[in-house]
């Protein structure tokens, strides 16, 4: 995997761009934000051993919201090609990306309520 | 491996809600409603599921209790995927971790759609949208 860094205040990537990528925090903390009616609103601190961009990766859909360096930090970056050698020569290792998002399917259902019915 | 099939009869429950589990299912014919509780208790529908759909197989990737209730909606056949069966896939069936990786990413951007179209609950806090939908997708555990 490749390792990137990042000094404080860099743009690891910005809302709307394309995602091919995947990060895992090595070193570091990183801010999620998003522009609400002009203004940046932090939505989220990523700290060592988080894993971000992963749904990207999978569906290629754009990105949602802009990640930014506050410290001098260090990711290795998980491509396409990377996840998918990964998944040919050692499916378990995807175990963690599993686990990511059963965390999030688990914390979405729980806001889930009858005000928002399923389509 | 063999497989092995579960017939469930309409409107039998599958599993409920908080139950410790050890196995996924497949379906091969019917439908099966997934359900949750509101803070009164009553219960709606979250998804319905017909042929091959998986379900249940959360509980196998983080050993937590169901996070929902899956109850028959009509006589339906399914596959059982127990943990042992599980073990061996995820070490040896790439095609399968894949399959489950789409599966679940594709449940997520639904459910998080759905909570999307949810009314922001008092004036002057943030719309659902610009906090639920990007903290998902990028935020990580």
């Amino acid at each position: 995997m490749k390792t990137l860094y990042f000094e404080s205040g860099e743009v690891v990537f910005e809302a709307g761009s394309p995602s091919d990528s995947a990060y895992l925090v090595e070193k570091g903390k990183f801010e999620v934000s998003r522009l609400c009616n002009g203004q940046k609103q932090v939505i989220g601190i990523l700290k060592e051993k988080d894993i971000f961009g992963e749904m990207g990766i999978i569906d290629n859909q754009p990105r949602s919201a802009t990640v930014t360096a506050m410290e001098k930090s260090k990711v290795s970056l998980i491509t396409q090609e990377c996840f998918h050698s990964m998944e040919m020569t050692n499916p378990e290792a995807l175990m963690p990306l599993l686990r990511v998002l059963s965390a999030r399917i688990r914390d979405s259902l729980k806001l889930l309520n009858p005000q928002n019915p399923p389509t | 491996m063999n497989n092995y099939f579960i017939t469930f009869n309409k409107d039998e429950i599958i599993f409920l809600e908080g139950q410790s589990s050890n196995c996924a299912y497949i379906i091969e014919s019917g439908k099966v409603g997934i359900y949750r509780e509101d803070s009164s208790g009553n219960r709606f529908l979250v998804r319905k599921l017909s042929k091959k759909d998986l379900f249940g197989e959360m509980s196998l990737i983080d050993k937590y209790p169901r996070s929902a209730t899956a109850i028959a909606l009509e006589s339906t056949r399914c596959i059982i995927i127990e943990r042992s069966r599980f073990d061996y896939l995820k070490k040896f069936d790439p095609h399968f971790m894949v399959s489950l990786i789409k599966s679940l990413t594709e449940r997520l951007r639904t459910t998080i759609t759905n909570l999307n179209r949810a009314k922001p609950s008092k004036k002057g806090s943030l719309p659902i949208k610009t906090t639920v939908s990007d903290y998902y997708d990028i935020k990580g555990e």
